[in-house]
């Protein structure tokens, strides 16, 4: 086998060239090419280099033996100590400051991280693989990240579980329950703690276990001895619901970290808004959050009781889950369960008032009639008024169908400066980060991929030295007439699966611009041309955020609604309004009729918009039922507000009759 | 409510983070070197996966393989390097990687230590050529002022390593292969 001689004696010259970093490119290329494809070829080139690297590394230990023995494991075990160590410590000589010196203080400062507090087990010796919870029962799961666990799992310290879809329930040893509901992801980061990035769950805590605590962004769940619900949306607002029983919510801004602490009591819930940063805490009644967990005594969907006796919750919000689609971020409005929204209650809905304290909500409507019935007491003159934004384009930034076009001119004169604007495809309607490194020298490259509004973007490694990331959303042609915002959620961590060193729960306003949003695809591999991650005289600066130290991956996800100009020209948006009486005390009803025919009305971008009839008088209205039937010329509109109120009112807001929705 | 939870850490006879690397670090070095061509770069990959592993050891299950373990760490911080690296920047792509990546992994639970051979092997080396090894590798100097310490041509000293190196991993080889049979 001459030619296997030849071939061995070609990998053992390279490999020789490679240890004395004598390596031509070709001569790489020609390596790759014969290790890559036989076994035999490659295991000689790895025992040559193990033979290096050995010698290179380790000679003392090879050429005197004695000076390393394998007789006192004591002693190895410290010298193991120190040279890793010391392997640690010379970390700072190089680049970095020695991390064990540091971690600490670390924790204590950067904001989020402060959850880890609790943990002392830091150091070799104290961390083990030490079991504290276990996996008791499973219904209809379906697992990420390769995760799959069985019935009788041991749970140990810094697991996660990356739950898909179905139930868990774990046990702790102290004998605190968890029901967790997917997709959700939890991380077991003490005998008595947990931390919940993002899902539903139900804890049942005996009074053994008082103190038990669940983490979640930004805040801090602890058990007085109490049953309780917990929903993390993976954006948006973290509700928190006793069921009984006390807790303390502990919650706080990352900025400062300022700590507020509350205790809630059995049948209250509260809201946990962590976005940008600051936590605030509404709390209410429980049943003043419907939209909410809904506890096992109250609903057990029969699917599950059949399976492993689980006990089960469900939100009820999602027994008509077709309407919601937090992926898409995107509530399609069901009108058939819209008497839902009379009583629902979330920050990402725009909401129909009325003075007596109910609410209407509903957000995008796109092409479809949206109806609302409502009930008229008192005869009179009533008003209508719609608060809200209409923009002429959706988010997939194509116009809708239009019914009838009322003209808005955006001209280029918004624009400072006389650059052309050369519109690029690759990133529109997607979030767009890039990484700044050190003193305002750029990364050279945008190492966030853009990635489509709505969607989840993998974990990205953060380059050396990031001390921030710039994110902004890419139109295709000119920000400063965007509208809209998307919410994005950083979720910045050491290693896989570790909790969380912080989160960030941000909103990306439209108008943000990096400055190649606009650039040409060419000026993506540098985007930031030397000159900053934005272009002053725009000065529409992206967010910005800082990099949490010993962060080494970020997770980015993001949903939202905005929209953009696709061109610069002509376009149209409108909202098309028709009130009805369909029944009116008094009146024979022979077929619907309008009272108002048809009206369009033009929407500005970004304006609160008040709509009263021709006469400015209002509507008189009979006692009865009516219904407010409203259509979106264009597909994307979100109205804040519709009120109706009498027309000697002055305030939209203000009083004005009761207005019921009917079922 | 189960009782038979394992609280391992009440025991004392858990191995340790320090005595375990110590075990498996000259493999992790060799992997990395396997794969890095800088012994600098190497150095650093080294101590990123020391840092990883001190700091994820709670992770580590024992009865498992450390070494096993702490390959996957490194060879996480190999990619990572090599993406910090950039594409031009890269003396092996992508195949060479993931055949030796993949194939080192697979083998980490190979017992026989490659070091305790390569000592007996070195014993076995004629006097001028230990001589010649350790000098070179003592304190890691190159080839080129290896030639004029010892006052002879750059090529010679060149080729002596290599043969020397390469008689060397014949007699590694071999050893292994007999322990493994054995």
């Amino acid at each position: 086998m001459k030619r296997a001689d030849d071939l061995k004696s070609e990998v053992l010259d390279l490999a020789a060239a490679a240890c004395e970093q004598h390596l031509a490119e070709e001569d790489a290329a020609r390596l790759e090419e014969l290790v890559s494809n036989n076994e035999d070829l490659r295991q000689l080139y790895k025992l040559y280099i193990e033979v290096h690297a050995a010698a290179e590394r380790y000679l003392p230990r090879l050429v005197d033996e004695s000076e390393i023995t394998e007789k006192d494991g004591h002693l190895e075990n410290e010298w193991g100590r120190l040279a890793l160590q010391k392997m640690i410590s010379n970390r700072s000589t190089r680049q970095r400051m020695p991390w064990f010196a540091t971690s600490l203080a670390v924790l204590l400062l950067v904001g989020g991280a402060w959850f880890f507090a609790a943990h002392n087990g830091w150091f070799v010796g104290d961390r083990k693989p030490l079991v504290i919870a276990t996996l008791t029962k499973t219904a209809g799961c379906s697992w990420t990240e390769g995760g799959a666990k069985a019935i009788g799992s041991r749970l140990t310290l810094d697991e996660t579980i990356s739950l898909g879809a179905g139930l868990v329930e774990i046990e702790f040893g102290n004998g605190a329950t968890v029901v967790l509901e997917g997709p959700a992801t939890l991380t077991l980061t003490g005998d008595d703690e947990c931390y919940l990035l993002d899902g539903k769950l139900v804890a049942k805590v005996p009074k053994r276990a008082i103190g038990f605590a669940i983490r979640i962004p930004n805040a801090k769940v602890v058990d007085l001895g109490t049953r309780f619900g917990l929903h993390v949306p993976e954006i948006g607002v973290t509700e928190v619901h006793v069921f009984e029983g006390d807790v303390e919510l502990t919650y706080f801004d990352t900025r400062t970290d300022d700590q507020e602490a509350i205790v809630l009591h059995e049948k209250e819930a509260a809201q946990v808004d962590t976005v940008a940063f600051a936590a605030t805490v509404s709390i209410a009644d429980r049943n003043g959050f419907k939209f909410i967990v809904k506890d096992a005594a109250d609903n057990v969907p029969a699917r599950i009781q059949e399976e492993d006796g689980v006990v089960a919750f469900e939100a009820e919000s999602f027994t008509h889950s077709s309407v919601v689609d937090s992926s898409q971020y995107v509530w399609r409005i069901d009108t058939a369960s819209r008497n839902q929204f009379a009583e629902a209650t979330s920050r990402h809905f725009v909401q129909l008032t009325s003075d007596d304290g109910t609410q209407m909500q509903f957000d995008e409507f796109k092409g479809e009639w949206l109806e609302y019935d409502f009930e008229i007491t008192s005869p009179g003159t009533y008003r209508l008024w719609l608060l809200g934004a209409a923009t002429g384009y959706g988010p997939d930034g194509r116009p809708g169908e239009i019914v009838e076009l009322t003209e808005l001119r955006y001209r280029s004169d918004a624009f400072t400066g006389s650059r052309a604007i050369e519109p690029i495809k690759t990133n529109f309607n997607k979030l767009i980060g890039v990484w700044q490194v050190g003193d305002g020298v750029p990364a050279g490259e945008a190492t966030v991929p853009p990635f489509e509004v709505g969607s989840r973007h993998s974990k990205q490694i953060i380059p050396p030295g990031a001390r921030k990331i710039f994110l902004a959303l890419h139109d295709n042609f000119q920000w400063t007439n965007n509208v809209g915002q998307v919410s994005a959620r950083l979720v910045w961590q050491q290693e896989k699966n570790a909790v969380p060193i912080r989160v960030d729960d941000v909103v990306v306003d439209a108008k943000g611009c990096i400055w190649f949003a606009w650039a040409t695809d060419e000026q993506l591999g540098n985007p930031l041309d030397g000159k900053g991650p934005y272009q002053e005289s725009t000065n529409q600066r992206p967010l910005e955020i800082e990099v949490p130290k010993y962060a080494t991956t970020v997770s980015i996800s993001a949903s939202g609604i905005w929209s953009h100009l696709e061109k610069m020209e002509t376009f149209p948006g409108a909202v098309q309004i028709k009130l009805h009486a369909i029944k009116e005390i008094g009146t024979p009803i022979e077929s619907e009729h309008d009272l108002v025919k048809s009206q369009k009305i033009a929407l500005s971008t970004g304006e609160n918009f008040q709509w009263t009839p021709a006469d400015g008088q209002g509507y008189a209205l009979n006692a009865g039922i009516h219904r407010l039937r409203l259509y979106a010329a264009t597909p994307a509109v979100a109205l804040d507000k519709i009120v109706m109120q009498r027309a000697s009112g002055a305030d939209p807001i203000g009083p004005g009759p009761p207005l019921s929705i009917l079922k | 409510m189960t009782d038979n939870r394992d609280y391992r850490h009440e025991g004392s006879n858990e191995p340790d983070c320090g005595r375990l690397w110590v075990q498996a670090e000259p493999r992790i070095y060799g992997f990395i070197r396997s794969l890095v061509p800088q012994r600098v770069d190497a150095e650093e990959v080294l101590q990123e996966t020391a840092s990883v592993v001190w700091q994820k050891f709670g992770d580590f299950e024992g009865g498992t393989s450390f070494l096993a373990w702490s390959l996957q760490i490194a060879r996480y911080k190999v990619l990572h390097f090599r993406r910090k690296q950039g594409r031009e920047a890269l003396v092996f792509g992508d195949q060479f990687f993931d055949a030796i990546a993949t194939e080192s992994l697979e083998e980490s639970t190979r017992l026989a230590d490659m070091h305790d051979a390569l000592a007996a092997c070195l014993a076995k080396l004629s006097k001028s050529d230990r001589e010649m090894f350790v000098r070179r590798y003592q304190t890691d100097v190159t080839t080129k002022t290896l030639a004029k310490q010892l006052d002879r041509p750059a090529t010679t000293i060149y080729s002596a390593l290599h043969r020397i190196r390469t008689a060397l991993v014949e007699c590694v080889r071999h050893r292994l292969t007999v322990e493994e049979t054995a």
